[in-house]
């Protein structure tokens, strides 16, 4: 079938150009009138950026503050899929697991970071355990809302060829669940990122969260608002990679625009 | 066995079912739903028997239990009394006997959206464990046979309902099935669509010879479908049972007349008197 190719949305347009330029000439103002504590100029900004660059924490720092949320959120997301599945097929596991799963949910992540402080040692072993205590119960429930929500239409389309238990959960519950993943991934990256600075501002000497504590205790405001954005720019960064991942895996969906 | 095969070289145009052993065998079926601790019952000792070969339209009142019977046959649903039997096995308690032999075409086409019209008529095979090469070859001979050649790599949101229901049908027939089950399967659609499809769907019926059972709640769609109709009741029983010959299909009044019977049963939901 002849289908028209949709029209490329592209990341970088005119809109967003000229709201991010306000942005930044209203900001240079505004440090024009202000002290450099509160409102460094952006040249100061970009001077950070530089000298970071060159000692080398702009990469080592953010590569190591992603790796730790990257690799803790996988192993949440295995423990959290698992609990999942296992409860959205076997009714008795969700009565028995769920409250458990929303006990932990409701913990702040805040108490989380300070428990994880006191139970383990070594800041890596404390930062997974804190990432994976955070997101496997956001994982879990929504692969359990998932799991529930395939259709029974077509799991009775399913059965009528007789398939096996692996067949059902390769062929049809994995594919239907995935939207609902990458929809939990993209949420919980954004929250993981919030924690995981707490958590090295608190019980880490490496990572951006301690570079931005160390800025902070030389009163150097630049240096803080450098590694924010270094955050900002990260979180998107992951979020964007999240999204390519949905178009490619969900290009069977329907869009708005077609 | 004492009972004779039929031998379609000396059968002389008797009826099948005169001579064979049944394909489908109904006997008693009763079910009861309990529905907030209220019994409902949605058939009550309905009894039939289908001969192999035999293309037979079950017609009857929307909520008659036509549904929960189809879902008896295909083995989702399990009778609460009676005996409803497929090559006289049980597709409840023998489900896995009946991998690869059943097929449906619902209602609703039932398409996955994730697959791509090829991958959804090759869905069956698939889970038959038909290697690569020969279930995409299959699959497109029964796509070829629907029509649909040029779009097996279209996904079903791009495709009109009466398409997606021609991939529903072509999935169905992929995997070569003992026994055909129709649900409404033209019930939705336009009746321009419906009526070409409805030919069509006959027409694949016809040459592959398979045991079908057509379920709808449209008297004219049953008569013009079946070689036999069955009329059900409500709660699903059996009201009436007759051949239709080709003399009749072709005969106005006498159809008009069978389908006032057909209707006046219906709707005093009593056995009707044969004629």
């Amino acid at each position: 079938m002849a289908l028209e190719p949709l029209p490329k949305r592209r990341v970088l347009n005119i809109e967003m150009l000229v709201s991010l330029g306000a942005l930044l000439v209203s900001w240079q103002v505004a440090s024009l009138f202000l002290p450099e504590f509160v409102l460094p100029g952006v040249q100061l900004i970009f001077q950070e950026f530089l000298k970071m660059a060159r000692e080398g924490t702009l990469f080592s720092d953010t590569l190591l503050t992603l790796y730790r949320i990257v690799r803790g959120l996988i192993v949440g997301f295995i423990v959290g899929a698992f609990l999942g599945i296992a409860m959205g097929t076997a009714k008795k596991t969700e009565h028995y697991l769920i409250p458990i799963v929303n006990f932990i949910m409701g913990i702040p992540a805040l108490s989380w970071t300070l428990i994880v402080i006191l139970w383990f040692r070594g800041t890596e072993t404390r930062i997974l355990v804190l990432m994976l205590a955070i997101s496997f119960p956001v994982f879990a429930h929504s692969v359990l809302d998932a799991v529930k929500g395939v259709s029974k239409e077509w799991m009775e389309m399913t059965l009528v060829f007789r398939p096996t238990r692996g067949q059902v959960y390769r062929m049809l519950i994995l594919p239907s669940i995935i939207p609902h993943i990458l929809t939990a991934w993209k949420v919980t990256v954004g929250f993981a990122v919030r924690v995981v600075i707490v958590a090295e501002l608190v019980g880490a000497s490496t990572g951006v969260g301690f570079r931005m504590l160390q800025q902070q205790s030389l009163l150097n405001m630049s240096g803080v608002l450098a590694w924010t954005l270094v955050l900002v720019v990260s979180g998107f960064g992951m979020q964007f990679v999240i999204s390519k991942m949905e178009s490619r895996l969900l290009r069977w969906r329907p869009t708005l625009s077609s | 066995m004492s009972s004779p095969k039929w031998n379609p070289a000396c059968s002389g145009g008797a009826p099948p079912y005169l001579l064979s052993m049944p394909k489908i065998e109904c006997r008693n079926l009763t079910k009861v739903f309990r529905i907030h601790g209220q019994s409902f019952e949605a058939i009550k000792g309905l009894s039939f028997e289908v001969a192999p070969g035999e293309l037979v339209a079950v017609v009857g009142k929307t909520g008659c239990g036509k549904s929960t019977t189809l879902n008896v046959l295909l083995g989702l649903e399990r009778p609460t009394h009676g005996r409803l039997a497929i090559d006289g096995r049980e597709p409840y308690s023998d489900f896995d006997f009946f991998r690869g032999k059943l097929s449906v075409v619902f209602q609703t086409d039932r398409l996955l959206p994730w697959r791509s019209v090829l991958q959804n008529t090759t869905y069956g095979l698939e889970i038959l464990r038909v290697p690569q090469p020969e279930r995409v070859k299959k699959a497109r001979y029964w796509l070829e046979k629907v029509g649909l050649t040029q779009f097996e790599n279209a996904y079903p949101h791009e495709l009109s309902g009466g398409m997606r229901q021609r991939v529903g049908i072509a999935r169905a027939f992929s995997i070569d099935p003992e026994v055909l089950l129709c649900d409404e399967a033209f019930g939705h659609l336009d009746e321009v669509t419906a009526n070409k499809l409805r030919a069509d769907f006959l027409q694949l019926i016809r040459e592959t010879k398979k045991t079908s059972l057509f379920i709808t709640h449209d008297i004219d769609e049953a008569m013009e479908l079946g070689e036999r109709v069955l009329v059900l009741g409500r709660p699903a029983r059996l009201l009436m049972d007759v051949q239709i010959s080709q003399t009749l299909k072709e005969d106005p009044a006498r159809r008009a007349e069978l389908k006032a019977r057909i209707v006046r049963a219906i709707e005093s939901d009593e056995p009707a008197e044969q004629g």
